[in-house]
């Protein structure tokens, strides 16, 4: 037996499923070559989105020459296997093993909340379960009613883990556990106490029971009852796929499915946030004052006329510019646009202005300016890709959930290194590799530090910089002009510790950089990427002016004024995702 | 001589309950009484069950097996698992409640065969004993279900241990398949702490144990072993490279302490958990500071074992609750009646750190280049001081020091460096990947060859070894051949230094005669053990052929003995187990005045005794998932001077998580009747 060295791997396999032929990679499982030919395998614990389990061993199958049953949803193929998934052998087993599934379940169906979308109906159906020959003493176990938003019946629990194995893969919160043994066994906080955790809801999404259900959704309706509208949340910007369930003229629940864009991975807004939807506090017909100033309920072409004929009136006397619009940040790219072409075009003013223009757009100002683009240089979904990520100045779960999941994804699945940059511990440190933990308001020394352990480091990527990038020389020479000890006493951290950063966020050769709100807000953020500035401009821009209380002549060596305003494009330009 | 009654134990029915005639002879590696005097009345496990008593209630038997399973150990996470041993406890309480009909008996055949579809071998396996037991005991069953009085028997006392193959080779029993299965659940810090119940030095072990747990594994009989070691290695890497902080929290301290001699992993694992339950010690050792960790710091070299990783482990032990005293020699700095008059216990761990002579012509003369052994050397080696050795190297053995020699000759600046050795090279006790690994590093190998005499020049300075080839010689009685002088074959391997490495003692000088701690004729320190005899009245021994369950008290009350100092040279992990019981007993000892073992220690020997890995078990899997091993860094240069970088690199996160799903989880469980 080898110590050492792993054997060489053919990349493919080929084998034989009911007969058929398949060739699927090497590593992939029976249940995914089965897929490839379109055969169905029963399945009740396999989660495409996090690792096998092997609980429920309904995916039994046959595989010539094994004298048991594989479980198809997590055995890898075999080049040259055959394999039968179906015959009375194994209907038998699945039956029995579902009769046995089934010993003291509650089937309470009737006031299940997943009645109609239960998949341990639906299996216990297509497999006609229609009597059970085990029994065993009953025990009921004692039903949460005490957590917040979430409420867990454990009678109803199958023991699938794919709550479990969201909540730790996924959302990397893991809190929610299997606890207690044998028959006992149930799904718990591990402390006992009610849950406390990111109430993301993402558990009762992957739950195939009625075991972990929705408080709010509870009794509100029966799944098959609603109008379903696919939409995009709208609450961050990770652009999470949704499914708003409506009833009555409500908004009942929001699920989301895994075969989109985000997996059906959500956060605690995308999930209860419709509650807003249905406040009684909330607009729902447009209201124009009557005659003695009381607002009456109308109808939308007679609101519309109103405005149009009071804009007129107001264009009229006064011009355009008399008119001034302010958009929402929650609504789309498409939305704003028509309001400004509105605005301009029909109404002819450019007093224009939207929240969203305090949060990213002043980085998307400076972003622009200097690297002549103001978003990612990739979709997000390349960030499970990455070999390394930097993250600076975000509380990434709290600001944009779906970033933070799929840095999860990179870290714990992929082998990516991990650096986060923060004033503050977030959420995602425990997966980090490296932790700054800078002092508020320095991200632009911690920027400049970490570049400059990257080129002290020789991590830089010459072959990239050379074919898309101009000014390393002076982008080092800037560099140089601060000193660690500048950056350490500025930032607070050390440079050894810049140095093992910078070789973490350099390993494998693509690096994801996401930055966050508090580099964006950060006072001497446009320092940290814009060239040629004006000593103080950046202060005044921001209204702070800590430069300007600084002793006259420490002023002259204070690194925003020594060179460091010249730094060409590194900041951002280096990391090479 | 106990009589075995009844028997399915390896599938193989052996039934003396009705003979006329002679009973039929059987054995099993079990001794007469559990632990030495309450007797072993029957056994049940993953094989099948073993009556020695006839008056053994087996269907409460069979009950009581199954509650312990479904109640204390089947995790629920499989269905047949979860439900079926449910079905089963309750099946069998019905039985004993005179409540179940004997319908109900055919169920347990049913769910046998049912729960082969388990996820794990622990329910699946409970099957097989409780089977046999409906089976062959069937009228007991039914003397339950349909008559007053229930079958003539007596009432026992169960005691059970959960085990699995790897998890009993190990010497520490660290509950390998739960750390495993943790890992492939991506719950890295969880599996470190499962390693930590058994083995406070996670990043040692996984990286210079000879894993004795993966000889005996079971995926072996799909496959090849779980890579076992370097998941431990996973999981420790992954809280330093995480800047974890170990969570580890010792209880508040209980006012008495103790004094350990020398800082080995035995040392040093005893004050780790005596330190977890609130026992400050204090640990002697004779080597300078930097240098904790013992054998591992002055034996084994840094290109397997990095010194700041070893470092952590004993800062992370140090910071559990002891303080270890470097530059103290007990015997010379203090004495050993000292200790022991100012502490509540002490705790001798002193390992093996004298050469054994080589037995040839001219090592006792003092010559320039024969240096006094191997372990001296890489001592000297790391302690950055001169080692006496040249350019042309020569090292004597065949174990896993000489190898160490050979590598670390070269890194010290050897130009060659030969090993010569009495047997072939697959004799070799070595483990295979070192000799390799020396091998690639450009060490020359002469097999089977005797040296008999250092040849020097003038000044006393070796220039050369003679030899004598060796090769195969006539089975002697016992019909083993041993390898003879070739007459004739006389030559001279050049060299000007010669390190033997030929074994290690225990230097014991610090202990006085007069304490009344006896010392074996190899030099290890006696100590207390249970009087375990088999069937024909012979004492059971372990593998190094001490006395199998030794309590690890000294002769002289309130002194411990353990590590290489006790078993005989061994490896960490051995010194590691044996120093963990010695940590539990010198608790009791502590709170009670009594050094005892308890069932569970007791039960520990007994299924090593008998072995849990059965080689010859056909275990039905699809082979579609190879061991991955981890890569290493290739070509000469490694061994250049001064290179002690680390030649194993490890596996990433996602390939231990595959490797770590091949597990097949053979969880067992074991129960006696006393
Ligand atoms: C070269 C070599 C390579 C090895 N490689 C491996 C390997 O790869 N894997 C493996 O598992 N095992 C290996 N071993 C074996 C392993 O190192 C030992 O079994 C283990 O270290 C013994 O542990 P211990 O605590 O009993 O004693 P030691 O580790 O020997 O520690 C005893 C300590 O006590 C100190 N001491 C002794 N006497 C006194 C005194 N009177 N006063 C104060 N202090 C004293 C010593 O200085 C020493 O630090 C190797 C051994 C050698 C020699
Ligand atoms: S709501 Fe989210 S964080 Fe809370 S237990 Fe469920 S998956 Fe975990
Ligand atoms: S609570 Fe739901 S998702 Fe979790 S283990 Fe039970 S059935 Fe599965
Ligand atoms: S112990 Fe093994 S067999 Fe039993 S329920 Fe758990 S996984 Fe299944
Ligand atoms: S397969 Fe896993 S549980 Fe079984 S012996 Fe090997 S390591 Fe242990
Ligand atoms: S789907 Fe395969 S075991 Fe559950």
């Amino acid at each position: 037996m080898a110590h050492t060295e792993p054997s060489d791997k053919k990349t493919t396999a080929t084998l034989t499923i009911d007969g058929n032929q398949v060739t699927v990679p090497v590593g992939a499982t029976i249940l995914e070559a089965a897929a490839e030919l379109g055969i169905k395998i029963p399945t009740l614990c396999w989660l495409k989105k996090v690792s096998t389990t092997g609980a429920c061993r309904i995916c039994v199958v046959k595989v010539e020459g094994v004298e048991r049953f594989m479980t198809a949803c997590n055995t890898p193929v075999k080049d040259g296997i055959s394999v039968t998934t179906s015959s009375p052998e194994l209907e038998i087993a699945r039956k029995k093993t579902l009769e046995l599934m089934l010993v003291n379940h509650p089937l309470d169906c009737p006031i299940c909340d997943a009645a109609g979308e239960c998949d341990l109906q639906d299996t216990c159906y297509s497999l006609q379960v229609d009597k059970n020959k085990y029994t065993a003493e009953l025990e009921r176990l004692p039903i949460r009613y005490d957590w917040k938003l979430l409420e867990s019946d454990p009678n109803r629990c199958i023991l699938c883990e794919k709550c479990v194995k969201v909540c730790r893969e996924v959302v990397g919160r893991e809190a929610i556990e299997i606890v207690d043994r044998g028959d006992r066994t149930i799904i718990d906080t591990i402390s006992g106490e009610p849950l406390d955790c990111d109430f993301c809801g993402n558990c009762i999404n992957a739950c195939p029971t009625g075991t972990l259900i929705s408080k709010p959704f509870k009794f509100r309706g029966r799944p098959w009852t609603f109008e379903v509208t696919r939409g995009i949340c709208s609450f961050c910007a990770s652009g999470c796929e949704i499914e708003y369930h409506v009833g009555n003229g409500r908004v009942e629940r929001v699920t989301s499915s895994d075969d989109g864009y985000n997996k059906g991975n959500l956060c605690v807004n995308g999930r209860f946030g419709y509650a807003a939807f249905n406040s009684s506090g909330r607009l729902t017909a447009p209201l124009v004052k009557d005659a003695s100033g009381n607002q009456q309920k109308a109808g939308w072409d007679q609101a519309l006329a109103a405005v149009a004929g009071k804009l007129r009136e107001i264009v009229k006397a006064g011009g355009g510019a008399a008119v001034a619009g302010i958009g929402s940040p929650r609504v789309t790219n498409e939305e704003s646009y028509l309001f400004q072409k509105f605005l301009r075009g029909a109404v002819g003013t450019n007093n224009i202005d939207s929240e969203a223009r305090l949060g990213f757009f002043p980085a998307q100002v400076v972003q622009y300016r200097m690297l002549g683009y103001s978003g990612g240089t990739y979709p997000m979904d390349a960030i499970e890709k990455a070999t390394a990520v930097v993250v600076i100045g975000s509380d990434l779960k709290a600001e944009s959930p779906g970033f933070a999941y799929r840095v999860i994804q990179a870290a714990t699945k992929n082998d990516a290194r991990l650096v986060v940059a923060s004033s503050r511990a977030t959420s995602i440190n425990k997966y980090a590799n490296a932790f700054l933990q800078y002092r508020p308001g320095s991200e632009a020394f911690l920027v400049a530090g970490l570049n400059k352990a990257l080129i002290a480091e020789g991590l830089q990527n010459t072959a990239f910089i050379e074919k898309n990038a101009t000014g390393l020389d002076a982008a080092t020479a800037a560099l140089d002009a601060i000193s660690f000890e500048q950056v350490t006493a500025a930032t607070g951290i050390s440079e050894a510790a810049l140095r093992e950063a910078a070789r973490l966020a350099c390993s494998g050769g693509r690096t994801a950089v996401i930055y966050g709100a508090d580099v964006i807000r950060s006072a001497d953020m446009a320092t940290a990427v814009k060239r040629d500035r004006q000593p103080g401009a950046a202060d005044r821009c921001r209204g702070r002016s800590r430069s300007r209380h600084l002793p006259a002549g420490r002023e002259e060596q204070h690194p925003r004024h020594a060179g460091y305003g010249r730094l060409p494009r590194v900041p951002a330009r280096l990391p090479y995702l | 001589m106990a009589q075995v009654v009844f028997s399915t134990w390896g599938r193989n029915v052996v039934d003396n309950r009705n003979v006329s005639g002679e009973p039929q002879e059987v054995s099993f590696k079990l001794p007469v009484a559990f632990d030495g005097e309450k007797p072993l009345r029957a056994f049940m496990g993953w094989d099948g069950i073993i009556l020695f008593d006839k008056y053994v209630d087996v269907p409460a038997m069979t009950a009581e097996y199954m509650k312990r399973v479904q109640t204390l150990y089947c995790c629920g996470r499989c269905t047949p698992g979860k439900k079926g041993t449910k079905v089963l406890m309750d099946l069998f309480q019905n039985v004993l409640a005179r409540k179940a009909t004997e319908a109900d008996l055919d169920t347990v055949g049913d769910l046998a065969e049912l729960l082969k579809n388990c996820k794990c071998t622990l329910c699946q396996s409970a099957t097989v004993p409780v089977f046999d037991a409906v089976t062959h005991y069937r009228a007991d069953f039914l003397a339950y279900i349909n008559e007053a009085c229930g079958p003539n028997t007596e009432k026992a006392a169960y005691i059970h241990k959960i085990t699995a193959p790897c998890m009993d080779k190990c010497p520490a029993h660290i509950d390998i398949p739960k750390y495993i299965e943790e890992i492939k659940n991506y719950q890295y810090s969880e599996a470190l702490a499962t390693i930590r119940e058994n083995m406070p030095m996670p990043s040692v072990c996984g990286r210079v144990c000879p894993h004795p747990c993966e000889t005996a594994c079971r995926r072996k009989n799909v496959d090849d072993a779980i890579n076992i070691m370097v998941l431990k290695r996973t999981a420790s890497d992954y809280e330093r490279q995480h800047n974890i902080t170990p969570p580890m929290q010792p209880k508040p301290a209980k006012g008495k302490k103790v004094a350990i001699v020398g800082a080995g992993p035995a040392g040093l694992a005893c004050a780790y958990y005596l330190g977890l339950e609130g026992y400050k010690s204090t640990i002697f050792e004779a080597l300078p500071e930097g240098y904790g960790g013992g054998m591992i710091a002055v034996g084994i070299p840094a290109y397997r074992m990095p010194r700041p990783i070893l470092q952590r482990d004993v800062d992370i032990i140090e910071s559990v609750g002891s303080e270890i005293r470097y530059n103290t020699r007990v015997g010379k700095d203090i004495t050993l009646p000292e200790l022991k008059q100012q502490y509540d216990a002490v705790f001798l761990a002193p390992g093996a750190h004298r050469s054994k002579p080589m037995g040839v012509e001219g090592e006792d003369k003092g010559y320039k280049g024969f240096l006094s052994g191997g372990i001296d050397f890489l001592r000297e080696a790391y302690l950055g001081r001169p080692t006496g050795m040249g350019k042309k190297v020569c090292v004597v053995g065949g174990g896993n020091t000489a190898i160490d020699c050979v590598r670390v000759a070269l890194r010290e600046g050897a130009e060659e460096s030969i090993l010569l050795y009495r047997r072939s090279r697959k004799e070799m006790p070595a483990d295979v990947w070192e000799v390799d690994g020396a091998d690639e590093e450009g060490v020359r190998f002469e097999f089977q060859v005797l040296p008999t005499k250092i040849i020097v020049d003038a000044n006393e300075q070796v220039t050369g070894v003679e030899c004598v080839r060796m090769a195969m010689g006539e089975p002697d009685a016992s019909g083993r051949r041993r390898p003879e002088p070739v007459p004739g074959s006389e030559f001279i391997v050049e060299c000007d230094t010669v390190i033997p490495a030929i074994g290690q003692d225990p230097d014991l000088s610090f202990i006085p005669p007069d304490m009344g701690i006896d010392i074996t004729k190899w030099n290890t320190v006696v100590t207390k053990y249970l009087p375990l005899k088999d069937a024909a009245g012979k004492d059971l021994k372990d593998g190094m052929g001490n006395m199998l369950s030794r309590s690890l008290i000294t002769d002289c009350d309130g002194v411990f003995a353990g590590g290489d100092a006790e078993i005989g040279p061994l490896t960490v992990v051995a010194c590691i187990g044996n120093a963990h019981r010695a940590a539990l007993v010198i608790q009791r000892w502590l709170e009670e005045g009594k050094a005892y073992l308890s069932d569970q220690d007791i039960f520990d020997d007994l299924l090593t005794y008998l072995g849990v890995y059965d080689k010859n078990e056909q275990v039905p899997w699809l082979d579609s998932c190879d061991r991955a091993n981890q890569n290493e860094i290739h070509g000469r240069e490694r061994a250049a001077k001064g290179n002690y970088r680390e030649v194993e690199l490890g596996f990433s996160d996602s390939t231990a998580q595959i490797e770590a799903d091949r597990c097949l989880r053979c969880y067992r469980m074991a129960m006696v009747a006393v």
